[in-house]
């Protein structure tokens, strides 16, 4: 007599495929129903991996490698711990699980790593330290370029300095750019233990400190280094891997498994800071030839692809490069077609797709970013993020673009037309149609300060400060009636007023605002892309804890430097331009 | 042009070619077997008669869409197929063991990629799509007891396990 099945008694291909029609939650609790669950939802990645290409939740795993790289059982952690996060993140009131502040001066780690530190540093004040920063998504370490030269690296759950570095670094060469140090991990697998590959510039000095000199003439250089962090004694151990001279004056990189991109410093008659895209092969220092491309503002680059936010006329455009995929782990289970991006041996240009501005209004590409939740999957959506001029007043307003791309097509078929006037294109729109969701929001009056979008773009941030002016018995306090207390509280207060105030800390989904326009349309024919009058358009708020509560005075060198929200990790740093730091944790 | 099927329990269903070789394996058989009837040692009658209904109603579909797992997707299941699958729970997994017998998958031919697909036909979403969607759609939005309980599963956790879901548990607290 044939035995009755079960459920758990299914072959394993019919308990997958059962699998593809879960969505993540269902499969963390259907995991939880038996042994044989549990132990196919920690050794198969096919378990967690439908799932997980379509649904919107960023793992805490290295973003630059592809999904299917994981083992079943990084892909259960990793997802429990986003579904976790993303519970309290979209809460109504986001709760804050821990947090710690950093007091200036930064301690030392007992074991932390130094160089012999020239006379000029002494005296290094906070806001000359916290002149460029970059934080590990994983949240537990964060860089720092001062103006004199010192890289530091702080451990943030102990608050203490791991690595502290002066060299021959020239951020100076950087002003006004984007911050100049990169992540990338090559040789790890896990976020916590990864091997972080650091860029910095160098002048052509060799290794002796020096200051640099007016007039000197200033050669930009490459320098990767081996970053090796250890949590447990808060120790970071660097090898520098190779250095070299760039032929052009970076304003802006990144970078992605072999690859970093750069955008080269832009000649001063550009507008908006446009300047010619650069691909090296870091590992082997060769520059690669890229197609003709239109100049660009901002470049983001994953392990098989680059993005770029082009010019044309003034006009954003977005281009997207593909990567040769011998030896990347890109997913595709179709068959390669001689001119899919599957099979392609050379870097194409797969998508030039000028983005639709709102009537009546530009976009400024000088404020904008690039979003992906790269899982080298072959259908993708990028989410680009650009503010719109300020026209009328400073309350601004940002233009969010939701753009999927199918890398599984072929890449003619959904080129858009290219915008280039002056040179014909090489390719033939074979794609009449393609989808773009186009948002706006619209910033909070002041004094809220902007929006920082993050990650894959789907979240976006804001803060302000609620302020009780505080009385004595005679009016407001003051150094005249409380000196004591106000002398206490803010040596430096310039006006002598004493203020409670709270840091208020908010963000909103960008699924929750209103869509301005979402339809087909024809790739060359913006007019049909009709948008909706009302420009007011509103949006759900959440009020994050951040239990940053105190007394203080007016004074601007207590206000907010820079506010990092890392989405993998749910941690948000902010740093204070008195120098000291609040890592606030929502996981 | 027919062909004749025999069943684990000796049934014999006598099939119209063109449908019966909507079902990949008995495509492959029926090339080797002649005139001689075609053997299904792990399909009882009542499942094939189930099986073949579906064939019958669907002999005309087009392939459903090449899918990477990336696409996004539906649990949704059609008034017919939803009227088809409406069986009891020893029958819906009859139905979808014998469909993944008879090589009734869509996982088949997206991974084996071979040019029979081409000769297949939505046939095999009565694996692939309507039975797994529809104990999919059994399991959403219960808790893991909760499906126990539905399909009659058996706790069997070592202390260890039970440890370590405990520690999961915390996001689903209130599911």
């Amino acid at each position: 007599m044939m035995k009755t099945p079960t459920l758990d008694s299914l072959p394993l291909l019919v308990i997958l495929e059962i699998c593809d029609h879960l969505d993540l939650k269902d499969l963390v609790s259907f995991s939880q129903v038996s042994s044989s669950l549990f132990s196919l939802s920690k050794s198969s990645k096919s378990y967690w991996l439908s799932a997980l290409f379509r649904e919107e939740l960023v793992p805490l795993l290295p973003s630059h490698l592809p999904l299917v790289a994981f083992s079943g059982e990084e892909l259960r952690t990793a997802t429990i711990v986003a579904l976790k996060r993303e519970r309290n993140m979209m809460d109504e009131y986001p709760k804050l699980i821990s947090s710690n502040h950093i007091a200036w001066p930064y301690s030392r780690s007992p074991s932390c790593s130094t160089t012999e530190m020239p006379a000029s540093t002494v005296g290094e004040t906070p806001s000359e330290a916290i002149w460029m920063h970059l934080t590990h998504p994983n949240g537990q370490w964060l860089f720092m370029v001062s103006k004199k030269n010192v890289i530091r690296v702080l451990h943030l759950p102990s608050g203490t300095v791991a690595w502290e570095e002066w060299s021959n670094v020239m951020p100076v060469l950087l002003e006004e750019t984007m911050p100049y140090i990169c992540f990338a991990s090559r040789t790890s697998k896990s976020i916590h233990t990864m091997h972080a590959l650091v860029l910095t510039t160098y002048r052509d000095t060799g290794d002796a400190p020096s200051q640099i000199q007016e007039g000197e003439s200033l050669q930009p250089f490459i320098r990767i280094v081996d970053v090796r962090f250890n949590s447990v004694n808060i120790s970071i151990q660097t090898t520098e891997i190779t250095r070299y001279r760039l032929p052009w004056r970076p304003a802006q990189l990144d970078i992605a498994g072999d690859h970093i991109a750069f955008v080269e410093t832009a000649s001063p008659d550009s507008v908006y800071g446009e300047a010619p895209l650069h691909l090296t092969n870091w590992t082997t220092g060769r520059h690669i030839k890229l197609p003709e491309l239109l100049p660009s503002t901002q470049v983001s680059t994953f392990q098989s692809y680059l993005v770029s936010l082009g010019l044309s006329k003034g006009d954003p455009v977005i281009q997207i490069i593909s990567f040769p995929t011998e030896g990347n782990d890109s997913v595709t289970l179709e068959p390669a077609t001689p001119k899919s991006p599957s099979s392609s041996r050379s870097y194409e240009l797969v998508a030039s797709i000028q983005l639709p501005s709102p009537n009546g209004s530009n976009l400024s590409p000088l404020y904008a970013s690039i979003c992906h939740n790269y899982k080298g999957a072959t259908r993708n959506q990028f989410r680009i993020w650009v503010r719109d001029q300020f026209v009328e007043s400073w309350s601004a307003c940002w233009s969010v673009y939701e753009i999927p791309v199918d890398f599984s097509r072929r890449p003619l078929e959904w080129f858009v037309s290219r915008p280039l006037s002056s040179t014909a294109s090489p390719y033939q729109r074979a794609l009449d149609q393609y989808s773009i969701i186009h948002r706006q929001v619209f910033e909070r009056p002041d004094p809220t300060r902007w929006i920082v979008a993050v990650g894959s773009g789907k979240r976006f941030f804001w803060w302000s400060w609620d302020e009780w002016e505080l009385y004595a018995e005679d009016g407001p306090m003051s150094r005249e009636n409380s000196p004591e207390i106000v002398d206490a509280v803010d040596g430096t207060s310039r006006k002598g007023k004493l203020y409670r105030r709270s840091f208020l800390l908010y963000s909103s989904n960008l699924s929750e605002c209103s869509t301005v326009a979402e339809s087909e349309y024809l790739a060359d024919d913006f007019d049909l892309f009709s948008y909706a009058d009302d420009r007011s358009i509103d949006y759900p708020e959440r009020c994050m804890e951040t239990r940053i509560v105190g007394l203080t005075a007016p004074d601007p060198e207590h206000d907010l430097y820079a506010l990092d929200c890392e989405e993998a990790s749910g941690v948000v740093v902010i740093i204070w331009r008195n120098g000291s730091i609040d890592v606030l944790r929502y996981i | 042009m027919s062909i004749t099927i025999v069943t684990s329990d000796n049934e014999q269903f006598c099939v119209e070619k063109l449908v019966a070789q909507r079902i990949a394996l008995i495509e492959d058989m029926v090339e080797n077997a002649g005139d001689r009837p075609i053997p299904l040692p792990n399909v009882t009658a009542s499942v094939l008669r189930k099986i073949l209904e579906y064939c019958e109603h669907h002999k005309n579909d087009p392939l459903p869409p090449y899918d990477d797992g990336s696409r996004s997707r539906t649990t949704h299941i059609s008034e017919w197929d939803q009227k088809f699958i409406t069986v009891d729970q020893e029958m819906l997994f009859e139905i979808i063991l014998a469909a993944n017998y008879l090589e009734m998958k869509p996982l088949l031919y997206v991974r084996l990629n071979v040019p029979r697909v081409q000769c297949l036909t939505a046939c095999n979403a009565v694996a692939g799509d309507i039975g797994c969607k529809t104990v999919a759609n059994m399991i959403k939005g219960k808790s893991p007891e909760e499906i126990r309980k539905l399909f009659n599963i058996v706790n069997n956790f070592t202390p260890e396990e039970e440890a370590q879901i405990r520690k999961e548990a915390e996001w689903a607290e209130d599911r």
